[in-house]
């Protein structure tokens, strides 16, 4: 009965292993979606200053002012906030990739210990039986 | 990304499904279109908004400078002001960039955004009608089941 107290136990711990892995990617997924909306934003930012003659006004928002802001410089600037977005999008695309590995092994894992619990415990139950 | 949950249309056969498994799948749908329905309003929103902006870019190239004119302050207090100057509006161009325009390039730029979003609007639709068709459709094969196990179970008896 002692191993089946033990093993009881560590299926619950994996549980919450696998609770966590589940949690984390959906926060992953979240956060994903917030950085595609960003992005989105911003290329459409980049195609409006694409647009603009080399002498307009361009003013950037800088809390509640607006401060004057050369085109070339605004584009640099919305270029390489593009460039991190993406490159922030890849890192949580990798991390959700190995994320889900972690999870399907591990629900694997749970699964596994849930079947050989069934076993020993119907072997439990065989062998009261034989003994009563 | 909404229809990475959209299993009932294809691969699946519906019918093989248990009833839990149909109900969930007719949850999910719903759920996506609510969702989906929600962006469509907001889209439509916004692309009012575009519109009335583009309106008011054009009405005021119209004006005179120094034209007497209420300032809304709130939504019910109004200051007395003059009209400084028509010749230029600025444009929130997205992410707290600002851009000086003459009114006709901002109601150009309203224009834009408004096409823009029709054309998303109309790919919206088209998503929703189909996941509607989606719905009545696993519906439909709910229905059948649910009938089938009733009139079983009643003649067991």
């Amino acid at each position: 009965m002692d191993a089946l107290q033990a093993m009881r136990q560590k299926l619950e711990t994996e549980a919450k292993v696998f609770q966590g892995l589940q949690k984390e990617s959906s926060k992953s997924a979240g956060l994903r979606t917030q950085f595609q909306q960003q992005q989105q934003e911003n290329n459409m930012v980049l195609k409006e200053l694409e647009l603009l003659e080399e002498e307009a006004n361009v003013y950037k928002l800088v809390g509640p002012m607006l401060i004057k802001q050369d085109l070339v410089e605004a584009k640099s600037n919305v270029g390489k906030r593009l460039e991190y977005i993406g490159d922030e999008i890849k890192r949580l695309d990798n991390g959700m990739k190995s994320l889900e590995k972690k999870q399907a092994e591990k629900q694997q894992e749970v699964v596994a210990l849930q079947q050989k619990m069934q076993q020993l415990q119907t072997k439990g139950q065989a062998q009261a039986q034989a003994a009563s | 990304m909404a229809e990475s949950s959209g299993k009932g249309d294809q691969g699946i056969d519906l019918n093989t499904l248990s009833l839990q498994q149909l109900g969930s799948v007719k949850e999910g749908i719903e759920n996506d279109l609510q969702s989906l329905g929600d962006s469509f309003q907001s889209l439509q929103g916004a692309a009012t908004r575009f519109h009335v902006s583009g309106m008011a870019a054009e009405k005021l190239s119209q004006q005179e400078e120094g034209q007497p004119m209420l300032v809304p302050l709130t939504s019910s207090l109004y200051v007395a002001g003059e009209l400084a100057g028509t010749d230029t509006v600025l444009i929130d161009i997205g992410t707290g960039y600002f851009v000086e325009k003459t009114p006709k390039e901002g109601s150009e730029f309203c224009k834009r955004k408004v096409s823009m979003l029709k054309h998303n609007i109309e790919q919206l639709q088209q998503v929703i009608t189909e996941k509607r068709q989606q719905v009545s459709q696993v519906s439909r094969v709910l229905q059948a089941k649910m009938a089938a196990q009733q009139g079983g179970g009643s003649s067991d008896k």
